[in-house]
Parts: structure tokens; C-alpha cells; sequence
């Protein structure tokens, strides 16, 4: 019973899930930019880092933005206990309470009275992301790339217990009419405690309650950008490209037994299909539009699986299941404004996630599992660059680099993390034998 | 809650003080025939009663509406002539209030004519084959006329009233060796020892029902166990003990049938009319020596083969056969509560009363005699575990779901049991955890203790499910008058009647005076009472919509008081201002049962 207590717990999982693919997806937009409009022969290498500020709050199903304690913790009351949010067990034990006293009106009928206290769990997560790349102009309109990123995660989960437990006083009051299973059942739960709960979770076969720490790669990045500008779009006014991105299963994918580690890779072979439209409006102001497709393919996970409504998953439902994920969109539009060698910029992007689908031979309740793994977001990010390229071409500066420092923050969302992060990167360009040999083309232009 | 009531009581003007019923308001009520209007303090009390010859009604009520019983209709007939009436006598039985009326259906109920002749119950049947006059008689038919002719002749030569008459002077005597002084039987000359009240206009229908009435008239009545009774109307008990007694004799004898416990007659065991879960194939059931657990079905139809009385006796005659039936929960209930009581009694403590019925070198009954009702219990057990209690899906059915004996309708599976065999099951499981909780005096084998030792956990465990059930179902928090009453529902929409809160009474204090020590249920006997009576006793005017019936029937009054007086007796009632409730309401209606009673002399 106590196990089933807890088992709001293993929702904790599920917002690490959320995190890593927010990780994921903010890492994919940017990989193929510094690919970008590269020279024939041209190659080029970013190192990059992400250092995500530790959050505490997210955006729920109902697009509110709560702190993450509001969710997972929960009040064990009559009311709750009953819609299951403590377990099955609990929730048969609610049921029979009920059973004296149905009356929904009584404010002192037992089920009414009864409450097992607080659930408590204050959840941290410190993430900073690395990630490298390598870019190569095959020809003056089409690069290839290719980036991993490398992930240093650290989890803390801190599990409490804490409120009144009127457990015992409900079965006093019950006194002979409760029958010995449900005298033990009220018994056990009056007993609830920090210890019981965390006692409860490791005895269903769960690890590393106070948290994880790793570092782990995520999902390497291959793909093709190739510039349409001179060829489809040769007498619009808009420079545009669009990229095909291959993701590979690289990642680190969580460990059923393990309560708080995170995932950083999709699981699967996915395709990325994207477009961007840009234009100078002026010397010093350029826009873009940008367009993006992703699918994770159908790919197998080892799983817990929940039979009914309970969230912490006895490690015997573990078994394989098939995930199939939602597809994914995302739009985002580009201002930047190039000062001489610095180019500000500002970014607004929206991105949709559909909900996954999970299978099994094992029967299982699988729209527990895919409930909340539809998410929705609108972020904004600042920049700042420089960019050398230009002076390099003018032979105004020894070599091209650029480097940007950004800020990006969420504005909007649903079932997703108010993330914040920062971004630092440098991309360095180096000729190679195969490169054009004049400097003057204008192509390293952003 | 009850707080809210109290204060609506309170602020009525139902102050006790002013619709107390003293003893000279009943006294005047009793002398005053059937035509009366009493009068008291001038204009607080008036009693009317009407009499048009089909039904009176009695109507006590204050001029200014502070103090109204409603309407009573009560059924004119005497008793002689509603006897049948199976289900009213339950509750004349259980309420014990009404004790003219018990005294002629004691005296009825022994002389009347039953189901299986007498010459058939296993011990007269042995007595007449073994009588020497009438085996001499036999013999000397059969001697003296040529062959055949003798066994025509016979029954001739030893008619009906012959043997009949030989019965009722053994019968008599048995009686009077346990009552020397006994007057009042030795005058009934049609005295008989028939076995089962005949079911209704279905005379050769046995209907279990009937019997479990019949039964109770037996181990019910405190005049035959106890000199010390504690009955509310002890000093109304009016009818002989041996009347009583006569029926235990019977009682024991239907039983020893019914399981075909007796010693082989020509080679076969009489009777035997066990079934089991998987089976409805007729069968005797010894406890003793039998690992079955067999219990009796509802309604069993005889056929009987010979008319004249000694045929019968010689020959047996009566064979047995189930109609199509299905297995109730309140049938079986009223069973095993007879059962029960029966095993109170007759363990030796119970019997101190008529002790020397069982000793001695040649007793009435065997020393053993008590353990009969534990017959019941197996049955009992298979019965609940499943057939009655799902305890999976948490269902009490109201038919017991048994595919392969009797199969019944398939909407019996689901079919919830009622508030009748709800309250039934509690009243039979209490009084068996009662009389199974200590069993030290009961004169049981170790073998038989053994068996018995994990039965008053198990019937606790179904004891709190079926109490569970009551108040899951059938007990409500409602506003009622403005305030948060307790109140007792039928069903969802319609408030339980009167014969219903009564029933729900009697058994959740007798079952919280025993077992069930809570204090919820303390709580909402507290909160039912104090409802019950302000819905049915004491209505104020332009009464809620959930004082659905403006009327109290007999067997409404009998079983309100039998329930409060089961509350006022054993449980807490607190504070005392309920009690004071309960006590007033209780001398209403005693009231007006006593009048009735008072009719039928």
C-alpha cells in the first residue's frame, strides 16, 4: 500500500522526459546553421556549450505555469485517494471507507474526514550541454554536417512526507466495523512516513531516490543544407534553404529501475525536414522564417508498464514496448540587426509536439503512460554574435570565426518545463585543398 | 448532525414533557372501547378511535400539532383469521409486544393441521409400527382373513381417530411428565404432532419461509427459557409454557427430518431434504460424519401416497421434489437466525428452565439435542462465501448465485440484496458470533469445537461486510427540514418505509451492542433514531417530501417498536436526550399495539 503511496514519484520521470527532449530539440535547430551557405571545400567546426539554469516551474496541461511541486505534490485525501492519485491500494481502501458513509454531502463522514498528509517532492535537475560539430561545403550550395552534443546532467529529487495523518483516528472511529484487512490498511497508512515512502519505492525495485548524476552523449546529427537561393528561388527576393537531418539513437536513454535519471536522445532513428526563408531588408537588418518537420521513428524501449492507474510500476511489468512518437513541428522567426562585425539578433519559435504511442505484449494501461507527452512551447532567445567573416574576406581580419552568446528563455507552454538556458559557441573556419580559391565570394555571410 | 435534529425538536416545542404518554393515558385509551375520545390537560391530548366495522384507525393528536402519531390502520381480523400470515407473525414474534394475540396463535398453531401427517414424523411413525395393540391387530387381521383381505381390512379395524387419539394421550403425557400442573393442553382434544405449517392455498408446498416462522414461536419467546426475562412485556406473558413447549418438541422432530437425523425406519432413513451448492439432489446430512456443507432449499413439494393414517405409518408414503426455485438471501437469513437462537437456547446454559426435559435415565430430549441447529451452519458457510457475498466486486446478492443446483434467472447474479435480507443476514450472523464466541458450557466433542473455532472470525468478517452494506446502501446524509439528517433510503430517490427503518434499527444496535463496538455506528443509530421518529412518530405538519407514506401499518408498528426497543435495551444511546426520545416514542407505540392486542382476547 505504501508502495502505491508513492508512487506519484515516478511522475518525476516523466518531467525529466519532458526536459531532455526540450534539450534535444534546442540543440537541433542549431546544429545545421553554422552549416549554412558554406563554400565548396570550406570546413568548418563549432564547439558549443549549454548550461541550463535549474528550474522550478512548468507549464501544465492547462498551459498554467505552476511549480513543479504543485503537480507532484499531492494531498492524500479522501477526494484524492479516491481518484486514485495515491495507488490502487489506497484507492480500494478509500473505496471501502466510502462504503460507510457515501453521502458526498457530509463534510463528517470518514472518507471525508480522512487524509494521509502531504506528498512532497522537490525536484532539481542541473544540465549543461557541450556539443561540437563539423560542417563541409561539397559544393558552393550544398554542405554536409555532422554534430553530437555531450550531456554532464545532475538530478536531486528529495522525497517528504509531511501533514497530518488521521489514518488511526478513522479506523478509532470505524472501531469493530472495519474488518482486519482494512483496520491493517489504515494501520500501515497511519504509519506513512519519509522513510516508508522512500522504503516503499526502493522495495519496488527503484534506485537512486536522491538523485543521478552523469555524463552521457546525446543524438548524433548528420544532414545536408542546401541552398536554393541561385537555382528554384533565383527571382524572388528571398535566400532560401532547407536541410534533411538524420538524428541516430547515440543517446542515453533512462533506465527503468533508476527513479531520477533523464533521457537525452529521442531512442529512435528520426528524420528532420526543414526550411528557412530569409531576406535583407536592409544593409543592417536581415529576417528569416524558419520551417521544421521531425519524426522519431517506431522503436523499441525496455519499460515499466503500468497495469492500471498506478505510476510507481513494480519492476515485474517491466518488459519491451514499442514507442512510436508523435510527430513534431516547429516555426520560428529570425530578426538580426549586423553592426559591423556584431550581429544582434532576436528569435521567436513555436514547437508542437503530438503524443507518443506505446504498445506492448504485456497488457498495459497505455494511455497513462501517454498522457501528457503531447507538449507545446513559444520561446524567445537573444544573441549576440560576431562574426569575422566579412573583415576576413576584406582581408581586415586574420581569420573568420564567429561566436555568439545567447539567452533563451520559454514564454509559453504545455506539459513542458519553463526552461532558461544560455548558449555559448564558436565556429572556426579552415580552408582545405579543396576550397575555391578566391576570398571575395560574400558567402560566409549569415 | 443528530445536534441539528435536536435543536429542530427543541425549537418544535417536542419537548418531551409534551407528548409524553403517561400509563393513564394508556389505561384510559384500553378501557374506552372502540368508540372513544379521551381527553387530557383539556386540549394537548385526543385520542380517536374509529371503528367502521373493516378497520379502525387509532389517531392521537394534539389540537395545536405538536404532537401527532399517524394515522394507524390496523387490520380488524382476529388472529385466528390472519394466522397464515407468515410475515406478520415474524414481527408479532419478534416484537414480543403483543401477547393476547401470541396466546391464540400458540394455541392455534398446535392443534392446526400440518403438511406431513404425524403418523409420518419419525418417532410417532416408529411408535405406531411398534404399538402392541396394534400389531396384535394386524396380526389378528391378517390370520383370520384370507390373504390381502387383512391389509384392506386394517385401517378399518384401526381408524384414523383411533391413532390419532392414541397420539394426542401420548403427546399429553410426555407434556405432563415436564408440567404435572399443566390444565390448559390436556383440554385441547384436537392436539397434534403434524409436522410443517402448509404454505398457504399451495397445501402441499413447504414453504421454508413458513417454517422459519413456526420455528421462532419456539426460541423467540422468553416464557419457556427464562424466569428472569428481561422482555419489555414480561408481565403480558400470558399464553402456557407448555404450548411452547409442545412446539419445541415438534421443532425438533421437523428438524431431525429435514436433515434425516433419525435411526432408519424399514431400513430407510425418513426425510433428508438437504441440497448443496452443486447439487439439488435430495440428500440426508449428519454434521457429524458428513464434510458437506448442505443447507435446506426454499420451497420443497410433497406427494403423498396413502390417505389413511396407519398405511402412512407402515408405509412411509410421502415423497419429496424441488419446484423450480431460486435460493433468497432473507429466506435463508430467517433461517439461520431460528438456528441460531435455537443453539442459545437449548446449550445447557439456555435450558436451565427446562433442564430435566434432558436428564435423567430416560430423558424427553437427548442430552445432545443442541447441537441439531449446528446442522445449519455449514450450509451457511458455503452459502455466504460466494452464492451471497461476492467480495470481489464488494455485492451482496439478494439470490444466491448457485449455476449448477439452481440456476435461476441470469439477473439474479447482479440482483443487490434488499434492506429486509440485508437486515436479516446481520440479526442471523450476530446471534451465531454470539453463540459461537464461547462455547466452553456447550457440551461439544474437541473434535466439533475444532471445527467451530475459526467460525465467529469468519461471520465477523461477513458480519462488518453486511453492515458495510446497509450503510453504504440504504443510509443517507440528507437535509431534511433544513437540516443534515441521517436518514434510511429505499432506494435513491424514495425514503425507507417504516417496517424497512425498523428492521435497519433492530439490526445495526443489536449488532453495535455486541460485536460492532464503533462509534460511526453509535453515530448513525443516534442520527437514525432521532429521524425516525420525527418522520413517523412525531411528524410536524406539511411534512418534507420524504415522509413518502402518511400511514403506519401493523407490521410498520410492530417492527418500529421491536427496533427501538432493541436500541433503547442494548445500544449506546447518547446523550440521554435521545434516549428520552426513544423511551417516548416507545410508550406511543406500546400504546397502540396494547389496544390491538387487547382486541384480539
Amino acid at each position: 500500500m505504501i508502495n502505491q503511496f508513492s508512487s506519484e514519484l515516478s511522475k518525476n520521470k516523466h518531467i525529466r522526459i519532458g526536459l531532455l527532449i526540450l534539450a534535444v530539440i534546442s540543440n537541433r535547430i542549431e546544429f545545421e546553421s553554422f552549416a549554412q551557405n558554406l563554400p565548396r571545400g570550406a570546413l568548418a567546426f563549432r564547439l558549443g556549450m549549454r548550461p541550463y539554469l535549474v528550474t522550478s516551474e512548468k507549464y501544465n496541461s492547462s498551459e498554467n505555469m505552476v511549480s513543479l511541486s504543485d503537480e507532484y505534490s499531492t494531498s492524500f485525501n479522501g477526494k484524492n485517494l479516491l481518484a486514485g492519485r495515491g495507488g490502487s491500494d489506497l484507492q480500494r481502501m478509500a473505496q471501502e471507507i466510502q462504503r460507510y458513509d457515501p453521502s458526498p454531502n457530509n463534510p463528517q463522514s470518514p472518507i471525508q474526514k480522512l487524509n494521509l498528509g502531504q506528498l512532497d517532492i522537490d525536484a532539481k535537475a542541473e544540465v549543461n550541454a557541450f556539443y561540437m560539430g563539423l560542417a563541409y561545403g561539397i559544393t558552393d550550395s550544398v554542405s554536409s554536417f555532422i554534430a553530437i552534443p555531450f550531456i554532464s546532467a545532475k538530478t536531486q529529487l528529495n522525497i517528504k512526507h509531511t501533514g497530518k495523518n488521521n489514518a488511526q483516528e478513522i479506523s478509532d472511529e470505524l472501531g469493530d466495523l472495519a474488518y482486519p484487512e482494512l483496520k491493517e490498511g489504515l494501520r500501515k497508512a497511519s504509519l506513512i512516513s519519509t522513510d516508508e515512502v522512500r522504503n516503499s519505492i526502493l522495495s519496488s525495485g527503484y534506485t537512486n531516490l536522491d538523485g543521478w548524476q552523469r555524463k552521457v552523449w546525446g543524438d548524433l546529427q548528420w544532414g545536408l543544407n542546401i541552398d536554393l537561393s541561385e537555382h528554384l528561388f533565383a527571382k524572388i527576393p528571398f535566400k532560401n534553404s532547407v536541410k534533411i537531418v538524420s538524428h541516430f539513437p547515440t543517446g542515453y536513454i533512462e533506465k527503468p529501475e533508476i527513479l531520477s535519471d533523464l533521457s537525452f536522445g529521442d531512442g529512435g532513428f528520426g528524420l528532420t525536414f526543414g526550411s528557412t526563408f530569409s531576406r535583407f531588408w536592409h544593409q543592417n537588418f536581415n529576417s528569416a522564417v524558419q520551417f521544421e518537420y521531425h519524426k522519431t521513428m517506431s522503436h523499441k524501449r525496455l519499460m515499466r508498464v503500468p497495469l492500471t492507474d498506478e505510476t510507481l510500476v513494480n519492476s515485474d511489468r517491466e518488459t519491451v514496448v514499442t514507442v512510436n512518437p508523435g510527430h513534431q513541428f516547429e516555426t520560428a522567426l529570425v530578426l538580426n540587426a549586423p553592426i559591423n562585425i556584431y550581429i544582434p539578433s532576436y528569435q521567436l519559435s513555436y514547437s508542437n509536439h503530438l503524443q507518443n504511442h506505446y504498445s506492448s505484449n504485456l497488457a498495459f494501461n497505455q494511455s497513462n503512460i501517454a498522457k501528457n507527452t503531447n507538449t507545446e512551447k513559444l520561446k524567445q532567445t537573444i544573441e549576440i554574435g560576431i562574426s569575422t567573416v566579412e573583415k576576413y574576406v576584406k582581408n581586415e581580419f586574420p581569420f573568420p570565426f564567429l561566436a555568439s552568446l545567447s539567452y533563451s528563455s520559454s514564454l509559453w507552454g504545455k506539459n513542458i518545463f519553463a526552461e532558461r538556458y544560455f548558449d555559448l559557441s564558436l565556429t572556426a573556419f579552415l580552408p582545405t585543398p579543396f576550397m575555391a580559391k578566391t576570398k571575395a565570394d560574400p558567402i560566409l555571410n549569415r | 448532525m443528530a445536534f441539528y435534529l435536536k435543536n429542530f425538536f427543541l425549537r418544535k416545542n417536542f419537548s418531551t414533557k409534551k407528548y409524553k404518554f403517561t400509563n393513564s393515558h394508556v389505561i384510559v385509551a384500553l378501557i374506552s372501547g372502540l368508540n372513544l375520545t379521551c381527553k387530557e390537560d383539556s386540549n394537548k391530548i385526543n385520542a380517536h378511535v374509529e371503528n367502521n366495522s373493516k378497520k379502525f384507525t387509532l389517531n392521537l393528536a394534539t389540537q395545536n400539532s405538536r404532537l401527532e402519531i399517524q394515522k394507524l390502520n390496523v387490520n380488524p381480523k382476529s388472529w385466528s383469521e390472519t394466522d397464515q400470515n407468515s410475515e406478520l407473525l415474524w414481527y408479532l414474534l419478534q416484537c414480543q409486544c403483543t401477547p393476547h394475540t401470541l396466546k391464540i396463535y400458540f394455541k392455534s398453531s398446535i392443534t392446526q393441521k400440518g403438511l406431513l401427517p404425524q403418523t409420518i414424523a419419525p418417532s410417532i411413525r416408529k411408535e405406531v409400527i411398534n404399538n402392541p395393540k396394534i400389531q396384535q391387530i394386524i396380526n389378528l387381521g391378517n390370520s383370520i382373513l384370507p390373504n390381502g383381505i387383512g391389509a384392506i381390512l386394517t385401517p378399518v379395524l384401526i381408524d384414523d381417530e383411533k391413532i390419532n387419539s392414541a397420539i394426542r394421550e401420548g403427546l399429553g403425557s410426555k407434556i405432563l411428565t415436564q408440567y404435572s400442573k399443566s390444565t390448559e393442553i390436556s383440554t385441547l382434544n384436537s392436539l397434534n404432532f403434524d409436522h410443517f405449517v402448509p404454505s398457504g392455498t399451495y397445501n402441499q408446498h413447504l414453504n421454508i419461509d413458513d417454517q422459519a416462522v413456526n420455528w421462532l414461536a419456539v426460541f423467540e419467546s422468553e416464557k419457556l427459557w427464562s424466569q428472569n426475562s428481561n422482555a419489555p412485556f414480561k408481565t403480558a406473558e400470558i399464553w402456557p409454557e407448555e404450548f411452547q413447549f409442545f412446539k419445541l418438541m415438534r421443532t425438533l422432530s421437523e428438524w431431525q427430518y429435514l436433515f434425516g437425523l433419525s435411526e432408519p425406519i424399514q431400513s430407510k432413513i425418513p426425510g433428508g431434504l438437504t441440497v448443496d451448492v452443486n447439487d439439488s439432489e435430495l440428500k440426508t446430512f449428519d454434521p457429524r460424519v458428513s464434510e458437506d456443507d448442505r443447507f435446506l432449499a426454499s420451497l420443497y413439494l410433497l406427494k403423498l401416497n396413502f390417505s389413511d393414517a396407519l398405511t402412512q405409518a407402515q408405509k412411509g408414503g410421502e415423497s419429496w421434489s424441488l419446484p423450480e426455485q431460486s435460493i433468497s438471501l432473507l429466506s435463508q437469513s430467517k433461517i439461520w437466525y431460528v438456528a441460531g437462537k435455537a443453539f442459545g437456547r437449548l446449550r445447557p446454559r439456555g435450558r436451565i428452565n427446562i433442564a430435566s426435559a434432558f436428564t435423567g435415565s430416560n430423558p424427553l430430549f437427548p442430552a445432545e439435542t443442541h447441537q441439531i441447529p449446528l446442522a445449519f451452519l455449514p450450509g451457511m458457510k458455503s452459502l455466504l462465501n460466494g452464492p451471497f457475498i461476492d467480495e470481489p466486486s464488494r455485492l451482496l446478492r439478494q439470490i444466491a448465485f448457485l449455476p449448477k443446483s439452481f440456476p435461476g434467472k441470469s439477473t439474479d447474479r447482479t440482483l443487490k440484496a434488499d434492506i429486509e435480507s440485508t437486515a436479516a443476514l446481520i440479526l442471523s450472523l450476530n446471534i451465531w458470533i454470539t453463540q459461537l464466541s464461547e462455547l466452553n458450557d456447550a457440551g461439544l466433542s474437541a473434535d466439533t469445537e475444532k471445527k467451530l473455532l475459526e467460525a465467529p472470525a469468519t461471520l465477523k468478517k461477513a458480519l462488518q461486510f453486511a453492515v458495510q452494506t446497509l450503510l453504504n446502501e440504504f443510509i443517507a446524509t440528507e437535509t431534511y427540514n433544513g437540516y443534515l439528517a441521517t436518514v434510511a433510503k429505499k432506494n435513491f430517490s424514495q425514503s425507507a418505509n417504516a417496517t424497512q427503518v425498523g428492521q435497519i434499527l433492530k439490526a445495526l444496535c443489536l449488532a453495535e451492542s455486541t460485536h460492532l463496538k464503533s462509534t460511526l455506528l453509535t453515530q448513525k443509530i443516534d442520527g437514525l433514531l432521532h429521524w425516525s421518529i420525527a418522520e413517523f412518530i412525531f411528524p410536524k405538519n406539511n411534512i418534507s417530501a420524504l415522509n413518502s407514506n402518511g400511514n403506519l401499518s401493523l407490521i410498520d408498528l410492530l417492527s418500529l417498536t421491536d427496533g427501538f426497543q432493541k436500541c433503547y435495551q442494548n445500544a449506546k444511546i447518547s446523550p440521554t436526550q435521545t434516549a428520552e426520545f426513544v423511551k417516548s416514542a416507545l410508550e406511543s407505540l406500546k400504546l397502540v399495539l396494547t389496544k390491538w392486542d387487547l382486541s384480539n382476547q
